[in-house]
């Protein structure tokens, strides 16, 4: 047992709780300030991991949680995230009636959560985090108990997402049923033999379908508008980048961890997967007014883009992936931030609300045009880098799968309809007419540094990609591809 | 006659492996649960040529059949039977809530205070600690310290659970 | 020298937004001389770099190096001449565009940012930096029209943006399949350029990257975004639109999907062919018939573009030449109709409609406007003296000698051509005054010094090159006996 493995997780759980004891005894009105401490927390947390290194995998917990390189990736990954939602969040702080403080403890119990998906090496680790994240955005989603919109969130999430922890749990059932463990490392040992089992198939199928639920992937995306627009602002930008990676890192473990040689035939299926998602995103997205539940639909398109990296079953696919998601984490943060300060006030976060913004704020209007060219894929932002290493790797496959050029071509014809919709929220800031309020927008400091850290990041992955892309092809050789 | 497991799995090569012939049906029928032929079909083990009345999953079907007919057979003959000797006539007596008793007044969506709620969490909370508890106590003894020192931060969770709702007035009654 | 050109364009967008929002004359002269510093690095590397028959190396930089992308400026007689042409372009647009008061800073942000991508794609020789420059003006496109533009400008602006943005994805994906083809870990221009690329690959490649970068050059049937984005947009806007958008096309199909992938040329030269004369003769055939005069305008840009696309498609050396020499003069025609056109004309009348603008009385109320459409239209009717003369010359022997029958179609394209200018010419400027009609000689303001000079520029352009081709030729020519072109000449019988 090697405790000190998961040192981290600990001191964010650590930090949760006495986040959740320092409450009792903080004055109301300094309740709010809470959440920079906590940031704080995270933020000197994920310093500290940049320390730790993983050369090669370590094991703890009964070679339950693994060390390495990819874990680490995703808990940096997960860390930064939570920085930037915990200021988003102290910035929201007056629109959440009552406990604040929990909101922010909340988030760090989810964080936790993410992080040891992030080092699952076996179905039970996988469960269990997957249950803490699920159970905290439960609450987190429903938070703005006085809001119809925000219960209405929850509620749904709460009876998707039992529904697909149904569908995980039975498919581990089946799986241990039939290999007699749910470790990776043993099950990939047993794989070939259990896999002449119709059953080990079928439960591996129904693990797929509760990660697929994760991250929004057809036909499992039902929830995620619903859920994207009614809940507070970092919530879903937390439920958008966070619970989103959680999702892909696990999926990756399973698929090209436990049961590669499974995996392999089942490239159609996740072609299918990746296209249908990548158009039922970007077709939805197109007639949308609300701005939170627009990034809803645009974020199942973009788990179909990383669903290519999946298809591709290549190390290249798998780095893109990781490529693609720190672009996204950056842009989608700056976006869900905009939107966090911009829909002060407003119901129903209708896109006029960002009217005439240029003018109210120009750092507001610029972070936002950009987080939305970025999402579009254009360069020089970090958007079009991870897009061209999908196709890339898509490409690559091509090689030995025909069918991937009609992939491809889905995926280009989603790429081109979310242009449209994009620039249509760039439209509403910088020309539409009769925008009612133009009063200049307050911007904390915090906030700012936040911006300018997403913005100066947009502008770093996109114009110099070569260091993270080294890390994430360093990252992939965890997985055996 | 049991479908026992091992004889599936022996046959793994059981899915789609069995020809699907149209003689299929005809030839098994039900001849009276003859034992000897019901065996034989499940268990029937590697015969080389595979006779259609082996597939193991054929008696499934038959059951499902039974099971169909079974109760609606006895469900038409009760409608039947309805029909002719006791048609509905309802009334405001038959139409009743109840056919006795007292008639319940009000909405049946009330408000109760929801700190019945909070209580049961909490009460929930601290039965399942017991519940964790009292096999640490039995095997108290022979525990390392790593053990110990879990169950200790087992139960510092709880206490902190404990002193935060305390501090934020839920063991209060209002 | 040469890189300066990008640089300096991209340091003035800074400067802009550093401006404070109200000085919209500021901003004008910062854009003007940001310009004018682009256009003088621009003449003075055309001097400096003898290219000859060679790729003359500017910068050479490791930018990706785990996928083997360079940060690789170079440039050829080819892209020289388009430098040029930017950087006049360039010049005369803000020169034409002197009255914008309306977010001034912003107007020339977006405008210097625009020139700045084309710049970075003429002198791109890895096909990746040459693809994000490509796509970097798409953006920039977009805001100009829709926010400064006018008759259905979003409707414009939509339609090229998603058009452009339609055929940079097929461009991306054969770029991508070329280099996951060669497996070289390059995508360095010359190095694939060399590279024997399989012929089952090319035969689908070829159509791709070929299409993806002519639907920005106006290629029939893809050139419907052409008209209405050019009418949409605002004066300075339009005319770089004409007059070096649809040129980064043409150079990308000349440059990426001919060099690349010869065989595929090959196979395709004749269907692609029959579309670039449709594309003259259906250009010409529409203009004649149009009641806006901008939409007349924007039609002709698709039919002279037809020209460059048919001289590409001769595979031969005097087609390809007259091909780039088109480019040229098409960049500086097109600019200066626009821009009598949009600043001259609308902005002072407020209409387009030529049924309206005959009642005017115009030559007599702005007679410098009428001087210089005359030019302008002699110019692009393609009369000897000018420089649509020369280009338009060399792509008809071109295709002479490549396929006869298109040749002719397209000569009779030229002929429509003088239709409908002489056409617009009469109903706009030279109209017999009709009886009662409206006297606007008194309230039209006159031509502003800026304009004039942006016109005399552009008109003196065209009247050089047109006397003395010389000074062109003899930098595109040699380099289609660079390296780069072996494989077209071995592939495609160059």
């Amino acid at each position: 047992m090697n405790l000190s493995l998961s040192i981290l997780e600990f001191a964010v759980i650590g930090a949760g709780l006495a986040i959740l004891l320092a409450d009792l005894w903080t004055p109301v009105p300094q309740k709010r300030n809470l959440g920079y401490a906590a940031a704080a927390a995270v933020g000197l947390i994920f310093l500290a991991s940049m320390l730790m290194q993983a050369a090669a995998p370590a094991y703890a917990f009964e070679k339950m949680y693994v060390l390495d390189g990819l874990a680490l990736f995703f808990k940096r990954f997960f860390l930064f995230a939570a920085v930037i939602v915990l200021v988003m969040s102290v910035e929201f702080a007056d629109r959440i009636e009552a406990g604040i403080a929990e909101y922010y403890a909340l988030i760090m119990f989810a964080l936790a959560g993410m992080m040891f998906a992030a080092s699952a090496n076996d179905f039970i680790l996988v469960f269990v985090s997957l249950e803490l994240i699920t159970v905290t955005f439960y609450v987190l989603t429903s938070f703005q108990r006085g809001r119809l919109h925000s219960l209405e969130a929850g509620v749904k999430y709460l009876i998707l997402g039992a529904l697909a922890s149904a569908f995980l749990v039975y498919g581990i059932a089946l799986v241990f049923g039939v290999a007699n463990t749910t470790n990776f490392g043993e099950l990939m040992g047993s794989a070939r033999v259990a896999s002449a089992r119709p059953v080990f198939l079928l439960g591996l199928l129904l693990v797929l379908v509760g990660l697929g639920f994760k991250i929004a992937a057809f036909p499992f995306q039902i929830w995620a508008p619903d859920v994207y627009q009614g809940s507070p602002a970092p919530t879903t930008a937390f439920l958008a980048v966070g619970s989103k990676a959680a999702g892909f890192i696990l999926l990756l473990r399973v698929l090209f961890s436990a049961v590669p040689e499974i995996t392999v035939n089942w490239t159609k299926l996740l072609m299918v997967i990746a296209g249908m998602t990548i158009l039922y995103g970007n077709l939805c997205a197109i007639p949308q007014r609300n701005l939170k539940r627009l990034l809803g639909y645009s974020s199942i398109a973009h788990a179909g883009y990383m669903l290519l990296g999946v298809a591709a079953m290549n190390s290249a696919g798998s780095s893109a992936i990781l490529y693609y998601l720190g672009a996204y984490l950056f842009t989608v943060l700056a976006a869900f931030t905009v939107i966090c300060v911009v829909m002060r006030g407003v119901e129903g976060d209708d896109i006029s609300a960002v009217a005439g913004l240029h003018q109210r704020s120009p750092l507001l209007a610029a972070s936002l045009s950009l987080a939305m060219v970025s999402l579009a894929g254009i360069p020089p932002l970090a958007g079009f880098f991870g897009k061209f290493l999908l196709l890339k790797a898509v490409v690559e496959k091509g090689a030995t799968q025909p069918g991937c050029y009609w992939l491809i071509a889905v995926a280009i014809l989603g790429v081109v309809i979310s242009l449209y919709y994009y620039l249509g929220v760039v439209r509403a800031i910088y020309w539409s007419k009769g925008s009612a309020e133009l009063s200049d927008i307050k911007v904390s400091w915090p906030i700012q540094v936040s911006l300018y850290a997403c913005i100066a990041a947009m502008f770093y992955l996109g114009l110099f990609p070569d260091r993270l892309v080294n890390i994430a092809m360093e990252a992939v050789k965890a997985l055996k591809l | 006659m049991r479908l026992n497991s091992t004889t599936l799995r022996n046959r793994s090569d059981w899915s789609g492996a069995v020809p699907i012939r149209p003689e299929y049906g005809w030839k098994i029928g039900w001849n009276g649960g003859s034992r000897a032929s019901g065996i034989q079909t499940v268990t029937g083990t590697r015969t080389t040529h595979m006779q259609a009345s082996d597939h193991p999953y054929l008696f499934l079907a038959v059951f499902l059949v039974v099971a169909v007919i079974f109760p609606l057979v006895p469900l038409g003959l009760a409608r039947l039977w309805a029909r002719t000797f006791s048609p509905p006539k309802p009334g405001p007596v038959k139409n009743a809530i109840y056919e006795c008793g007292v008639e319940s007044k009000g909405d049946a969506w009330i408000q109760f205070k929801s700190e019945y709620y909070l209580y049961g969490i909490i009460f929930l909370i601290f039965d399942v600690e017991a519940i964790f508890l009292f096999p640490f106590a039995v095997a108290f003894t022979n525990l390392t310290i790593g053990a110990f020192l879990a169950m200790m931060m087992f139960l510092l969770l709880l206490v902190e659970g404990l002193v935060w709702a305390w501090q934020k007035g839920v063991l209060t009654w209002k | 020298m040469l890189p300066w050109t990008i640089y300096s364009s991209f340091v003035g967008v800074v400067m802009l937004m550093l401006l404070p929002r109200e000085q919209a004359r500021a901003a004008r002269v910062v854009a003007l001389f940001t310009a004018l510093i682009g256009l003088v690095c621009a003449l003075a590397g055309a001097l400096q770099v003898q290219a000859g028959s060679s790729v003359a190396e500017l910068c050479r930089l490791e930018w990706i190096p785990s996928l083997g992308i360079d940060y690789h400026l170079a440039a050829d007689g080819i892209s020289l001449t388009l430098v040029v042409l930017t950087g006049i372009a360039a010049v005369a647009g803000i020169l034409f565009s002197w009255n914008i008061e309306h977010r001034a800073k912003e107007f020339f942000a977006f405008y210097l940012a625009l020139i700045g991508g084309v710049y970075g794609v003429f002198l791109s020789f890895d096909l990746f930096l040459l693809f994000v420059f490509y796509e970097l003006a798409i953006i920039p496109k977009y805001f100009l029209i829709a926010i400064w533009g006018s008759t259905r400008k979003e409707y414009g602006a939509m339609k090229l943006a998603l058009y452009s943005f339609v055929g940079s994805a097929m461009v991306l994906i054969g770029l991508i399949a070329a280099y996951v083809v060669a497996g070289a870990k390059t995508m360095n221009l010359v190095e694939l350029a060399s590279y024997p690329f399989p012929a089952s690959f090319q035969y689908w490649a070829f159509p791709l990257v070929f299409v993806g970068f002519a639907i920005l050059a106006g290629l029939w049937p893809f050139h419907t975004w052409a008209p209405t984005g050019h009418v949409a947009a605002p004066t300075a806007a339009s005319m770089l639109l004409a007059g070096v958008v649809m040129k980064l096309g043409a150079y990308g199909a000349l440059r990426v999907a001919m060099t690349l992938f010869p065989l595929g040329l090959k196979a395709w030269q004749i269907p692609f062919g029959f579309l670039a004369v449709t594309g003259i003769v259906y250009g010409a055939m529409v203009a004649l018939v149009q009641s806006d005069f901008k939409f007349v305008i924007g039609y002709s840009s698709v039919s002279h573009m037809g020209f460059v696309l048919l001289g590409l498609m001769t595979i031969n050396e005097v087609g390809l030449s007259g091909a780039v020499l088109q480019m040229f003069s098409h960049g500086v025609i097109a600019g200066l109709l626009f821009g009598v056109v949009g600043r001259m004309v609308y902005d002072r009348t407020h209409t387009r409609e030529l049924a309206a603008l005959q009642r005017m009385n115009l030559s007599q109320a702005i007679p410098y406007a009428a001087v210089t459409f005359l030019v302008a239209s002699v110019a692009s009717m393609g009369l000897p003296g000018f420089s649509g003369f020369v280009a338009e010359l060399q792509v008809l022997i071109g295709a002479w000698h490549a396929f006869p029958t298109f040749g002719i179609l397209a000569g009779v394209g030229i002929l429509v051509g003088v239709a409908y200018m002489l056409r617009t010419l009469q109903k706009s400027f030279f109209a017999d005054r009709a009886p009662g009609g409206q006297q606007h000689g008194h309230s039209l303001e006159s031509i502003s010094v800026a304009e004039r000079v942006g016109a005399a520029l552009l008109m003196g352009t065209s009247l050089v090159i047109g006397l003395y081709p010389r000074l062109l030729l003899d930098l595109i020519v040699p380099s289609f006996h660079s390296p780069l072109f072996d494989g077209l000449r071995k592939g495609a019988g160059l």
